[in-house]
């Protein structure tokens, strides 16, 4: 298919009348024949063609040529596409062929793992990939494949690692889903690890901080406890520490590794504000620290100074800035992730026509000035 | 040069006779019955014997008869004079497309060497005046092979490029064309003055024959296509569709010519046509010919 870069390149076609004009004028008379006897001749019968056109192999290469000048001018373009149609299939790692083959009916001989490299479907099976990987290999695929090949795509029915963009495709693929496929996803759904709580406090501040655990739990929270005196380390894998104590070198060190302080201080004013009780005061302020953070209440872990602690509401406003950051929601179901069609379609690769066109140009004007000036030579 | 004459007209002419329907009143020796009476073998007429005739012309027998003296008088066989008028206006150049080399004034030149050729070996005089041309050219009639020279040199040099037709008269009425001459035109019978100029000379006691060269194209009108039709002495051009033209042509030219011949005919002006793909000597051959030569 031929594409033009510059289509108002094509406006020279108008020069497509000169040609023509110039035939019109410089004809060549009638053939001329001395005749004596004209008195004789009837002016009654007009001559045939008023309007004709001479040397017509002439003009009709003088008009290809410039028709030739004027796509020059336009700069043309080769896409390459077959009008052939074909069909190329993609099956997603970790899906049986068989099933695959069941799915789509008959699997043609474009068979294809949709995996780095893109390995044959006859090649064993490669490892499966996450959905970005997936999802970049359909997009490189849309880019680079010619628009006629139709793309049929082999998903297992539930994508994970997924990222927030829709994926969108050139050309209308077939989005073929095969529903009890036994993939692995490469982030397996687990259920969410429970948070790992160490209260390091005594009297009402461990009494508050039980409270908080309970009606965390309450809410369908899992937990587990680790309940020590003071000064006892808090081991590994904890997330969150309410502690009513001072923080020492270990802790600060723990706290810059990862770990969550709750403390309630009235003293420490640093920090952002995250809460504030009903007069607008803050409530809750936390500092980064490393990975970690402190979270500090505006006074003591104690009811009767920390009148806010009384709230039954507090709990479940805490706890979103005191758990670890949930890993973001990468998983669909293929179902509803299908491609959307985007705007631009998918276009071959284009070959520029001008290293054939210029010779072929070349040529005609050398073929058009043999004729010309073959049919002046000619004895008229 | 090349000889004006082909080889094959030239056989053929070798067996022609020109000869005017008049009887010539020249003086001198020739092959022709003229007019003058004397010694001769054709007998003219018995008269009456007269002062300064030689007593042996008489006819002693009829004497012997008739107890009178009776003069047998002979028929003198003189020269002719033949003269050659030739048109040399610029339709005489006109030749066929399909044989650009070969016009009218050709075969004019070819049918007056042949009618001068002829004449010099009977003995005649020739004289050539032509008429329609630029430059208006004669030779007086005289006899003799140096003066058949003289005129297939001034014959080969004609060029038919007279663009004036009116003026084809004066050279031809002026021109001392001696009476019982035998005058040939040579034209395309487009000029109408030089037909009129034929039909006073024929009334004034010549002989007067005329040819009327046709091109193929006014004989057959072969055209096809649209071509443009050029007159070529007023420059006059036409352009039309052939094929419709040609039956209506052929029929209204052909009338015409008939008319033409016809009226010539009436004046005592002897005229054939002779069409430029015919034999080159085929005019002469009808109007001197066996068949077509009157005694």
């Amino acid at each position: 298919m031929i594409e033009l870069t510059r289509p108002f390149g094509a406006l020279a076609l108008i020069a497509l009348l000169v040609p023509l004009v110039i035939h019109l004028l410089r004809r060549s008379a009638a053939r001329e024949i001395p005749f004596a006897a004209l008195a004789w001749l009837m002016a009654r019968t007009p001559p045939r063609r008023r309007f004709r056109l001479d040397q017509r192999l002439l003009l009709a290469l003088r008009m290809l040529l410039i028709a030739l000048l004027a796509v020059l001018l336009a700069e043309p373009l080769w896409r390459a596409d077959g009008d052939r149609e074909t069909t190329r299939v993609y099956v997603a790692p970790g899906i049986d062929p068989a099933r695959a083959r069941a799915t789509i009916g008959a699997l043609p001989a474009d068979g294809y793992w949709l995996a780095t490299g893109l390995p044959s479907l006859a090649q064993p099976a490669p490892q499966p990939e996450s959905a970005a990987r997936l999802i970049s290999l359909i997009r490189a695929l849309d880019a680079e494949l010619p628009s006629t090949v139709r793309l049929t795509l082999i998903v297992p029915e539930l994508l994970s690692g997924l990222d927030g963009e829709r994926l969108q495709l050139g050309r209308d693929v077939d989005w073929r889903i095969v529903a009890d496929a036994t993939v692995t996803p490469a982030t397996p759904a687990v259920p969410p690890p429970p948070l790992r709580v160490a209260i390091r406090a005594d009297g009402t501040a461990q009494m508050v901080a039980r409270a908080l655990l309970a009606a965390w739990r309450a809410d369908g929270l899992v937990l587990a406890v680790d309940e020590a005196a003071d000064g006892v380390p808090v081991p590994e894998g904890t997330s969150l520490l309410i502690a009513g104590a001072a923080i020492d070198t270990a802790l600060s060190a723990r706290i810059a590794d990862g770990l969550t302080l709750l403390r309630g201080d009235a003293a420490d004013q640093a920090g952002e504000v995250l809460l504030r009780d009903d007069l607008g005061q803050p409530l809750l302020r936390r500092q980064r620290v490393g990975r970690g953070q402190i979270v500090t209440l505006a006074g003591p872990l104690d009811p009767a100074q920390l009148p806010a602690l009384r709230d039954p509401q507090l709990p479940q406003r805490l706890l979103p800035w005191l758990r670890p950051a949930l890993p973001t929601p990468d998983r669909a179901l293929a179902a509803s992730v299908a491609p959307l069609r985007g705007a631009d379609d998918a276009k071959p690769r284009a070959v520029p026509l001008l290293p054939w066109l210029i010779p072929l140009i070349a040529a005609l004007a050398l073929l058009e000035r043999v004729l010309a000036t073959r049919s002046a030579r000619e004895p008229r | 040069m090349r000889p004006l004459i082909p080889a094959d007209v030239r056989a053929r002419l070798a067996r022609l006779q020109i000869a005017s329907r008049l009887r010539p009143d020249g003086q001198g020796l020739g092959l022709h019955a003229g007019r003058g009476r004397g010694a001769g073998l054709e007998f003219a007429q018995y008269r009456a014997y007269g002062q300064g005739d030689e007593p042996r012309h008489i006819d002693w027998k009829l004497y012997a008869r008739s107890d009178r003296h009776f003069v047998r008088d002979a028929t003198r066989d003189t020269p002719l004079s033949v003269w050659l008028v030739i048109d040399c206006s610029a339709s005489m150049a006109q030749a066929d497309p399909e044989r650009p080399e070969h016009a009218r004034i050709d075969a004019a030149k070819i049918l007056a060497a042949g009618i001068a050729e002829r004449a010099v070996a009977q003995g005649d005089s020739v004289g050539l005046v032509t008429v329609g041309g630029a430059v208006t050219q004669g030779l007086p009639a005289a006899a003799g092979a140096r003066h058949r020279d003289r005129l297939l040199l001034a014959l080969a040099a004609l060029q038919a490029d007279g663009r004036d037709c009116a003026r084809a008269v004066p050279p031809l009425l002026s021109a001392r064309i001696a009476p019982d001459a035998l005058v040939v035109v040579i034209g395309d019978g487009l000029d109408g003055a030089l037909l009129d100029a034929g039909q006073q000379l024929a009334a004034a006691r010549r002989d007067v024959r005329m040819i009327r060269l046709l091109t193929v194209g006014e004989a057959r009108f072969p055209f096809t296509g649209s071509p443009c039709f050029v007159e070529p002495e007023t420059g006059r051009a036409r352009t039309l569709d052939a094929d419709a033209a040609r039956a209506r042509f052929l029929e209204r030219f052909g009338a015409d010519r008939q008319a033409q011949l016809r009226q010539l005919a009436t004046h005592g002006v002897r005229a054939v046509e002779q069409v430029l793909d015919e034999p080159a000597d085929a005019a002469l051959q009808r109007l001197f010919g066996a068949r077509g030569a009157p005694r």
